[in-house]
């Protein structure tokens, strides 16, 4: 068994509800029975403890997962700056980068472990 | 419930290979109809990286389509997403966009269902009232009429769709996508270079389909190199229209509807159009046909079926809202068929 933690701060309790919002449902249903997922926030910060039978497994997870925080991320940003009737900015940075980018994290943390 | 002009929905869809974001109104108007599609250059849609594409276009997608329909993010009253069916990992992707969107702005979510929402937007952009509807497109073949609540399925592919059919053809021939030149279009812009017919299996089992056949045999013979790509291109049309044609006379001549109505991508085909036609005709029902910018898939047809769901309080509840990957069309309640 392996599990991984993520922990990100973001930059408002809001923003972090809009995120827990939409990644809920999914760490409620697991696609297959090698991973799962379960997400807690408190304030501002965002915990995914990650748990996977091995280390394909606790990838893939992680990927889906980062990527559908960039998703969320993009999606306010867009909202955002739609509101302010200015153009959308689109950053291509990498994964990692685009998620500390994008959330305006005070700090993303990644442990690995395996027993 | 406010049900006027300037009240809007924007749905998602992400099924598939496209994402799509439509914003309509409550009358119907439509907006904003962005798409953008991921394109696999080898052909076939991979799952992960068809969600790595609409993970990395949705709120560039969002931005356009707002500023396409002019209209500010507060003034959206609920967000529609496409619950099912289609690939998990681009669904997924899909509703983890529409909840996001549903929270920031504070609005209802409802979730539907792709083949429901085919259908609805073809009623909606051809007047349709009651039709037999023809659903073809490279995931689903779908021959259905409305009875008893929900849209029944009279007839449907026991294996691969007709639009995988005319793809896996394609690629196999060497054709190569591009972007807004689907594998369908290719293989009708081929056919109408094809003069020789060349037999092919014929395969209806009662009301349903079969196009695994049709496709092996039109492959070997493309690999024996007896007949030229453009007479088989020719012939799989001719040959897989037919089939649909046929049954879709079937189910007219059953439910005695007064319209016969086309979608989904395949429906764009101008051959498929005229057989579909020619069988209107003979029956003296009326022919509606959606589109292009309807008939593949995209964000307008689930916000106007979002719409109406949402006008009879299909709402759900957002940690409740789980894609369902295999979600029938004969499955979904449509009470707004019926009031």
């Amino acid at each position: 068994m392996t599990q991984a933690t993520i922990s990100i701060d973001f930059p408002s309790e809001e923003r972090l509800k809009i995120v827990l919002d939409a990644l809920r449902p999914e760490t409620k249903i697991s696609v297959t029975s090698r991973s799962k997922v379960h997400a807690e926030g408190e304030g501002t910060h965002l915990k995914l403890i990650f748990e996977a039978t091995d280390t394909s497994a606790l990838r893939a997870a992680l990927n889906s997962y980062l990527h559908w925080i960039v998703v969320i991320n993009d999606i306010c940003s867009a909202m955002e700056t739609t509101e302010k009737k200015g153009k959308a900015i689109r950053q291509k940075p990498s994964l990692t980068t685009n998620v500390l980018n994008l959330c305006k994290v005070k700090m993303l943390r990644i442990s690995i472990s395996r027993w | 419930m406010n049900c006027s002009d300037d009240t809007y929905c924007l749905g998602i869809e992400s099924t598939a290979d496209d994402f799509g974001v439509g914003i309509l109104s409550f009358k119907g108007r439509a907006l904003a109809n962005i798409n953008s599609a991921y394109i696999n250059p080898e052909g076939g849609i991979h799952p992960r990286e068809a969600s790595r594409h609409h993970a990395g276009i949705a709120g560039e997608v969002l931005s356009k389509a707002f500023h396409k329909a002019e209209i500010k993010p507060k003034e959206i009253a609920v967000v529609a997403f496409s619950q099912g069916p289609g690939l998990g990992p681009c669904l997924r992707t899909g509703a983890t966009a529409a909840r996001a969107l549903s929270s920031y702005l504070n609005v209802p979510l409802v979730g539907v269902n792709h083949c429901v929402a085919h259908i609805e937007i073809g009623k909606l952009v051809s007047k349709a009232k009651d039709p037999v509807t023809l659903y073809v497109s490279g995931g689903n073949t779908i021959i259905s009429a409305f009875d008893g609540g929900k849209y029944r399925v009279f007839g449907e592919t026991l294996d691969i769709a007709v639009g995988n059919c005319l793809d896996v053809f394609a690629r196999a021939a060497g054709l190569r996508q591009k972007e807004g030149m689907p594998f369908g279009a290719m293989v009708e812009n081929v056919a109408s270079r094809g003069h020789s017919f060349v037999s092919l299996p014929y395969s209806v089992k009662g009301m349903n389909l079969s196009f695994s056949g049709l496709l092996t045999a039109a492959v070997q013979l493309l690999k024996s190199g007896k007949h030229t790509v453009e007479d088989l291109c020719f012939s799989l049309q001719e040959v897989g229209f037919s089939m649909l044609a046929e049954v879709t006379e079937r189910a007219l001549a059953h439910t005695e509807k007064p319209e016969v109505l086309l979608t989904g991508g395949v429906a764009a085909n101008n051959r498929l159009q005229s057989m579909v036609k020619s069988v209107a005709d003979e029956h003296k029902v009326r022919f509606c046909v959606v589109p292009k910018e309807y008939a593949l898939d995209n964000g307008a047809m689930i916000a106007w079926t979002g719409i109406l769901a949402y006008q009879h309080n299909m709402v759900i509840p957002t940690e409740k809202s789980f894609v369902r990957l295999k979600w029938r069309l004969d499955d979904v309640h449509v009470p707004w068929v019926e009031s």
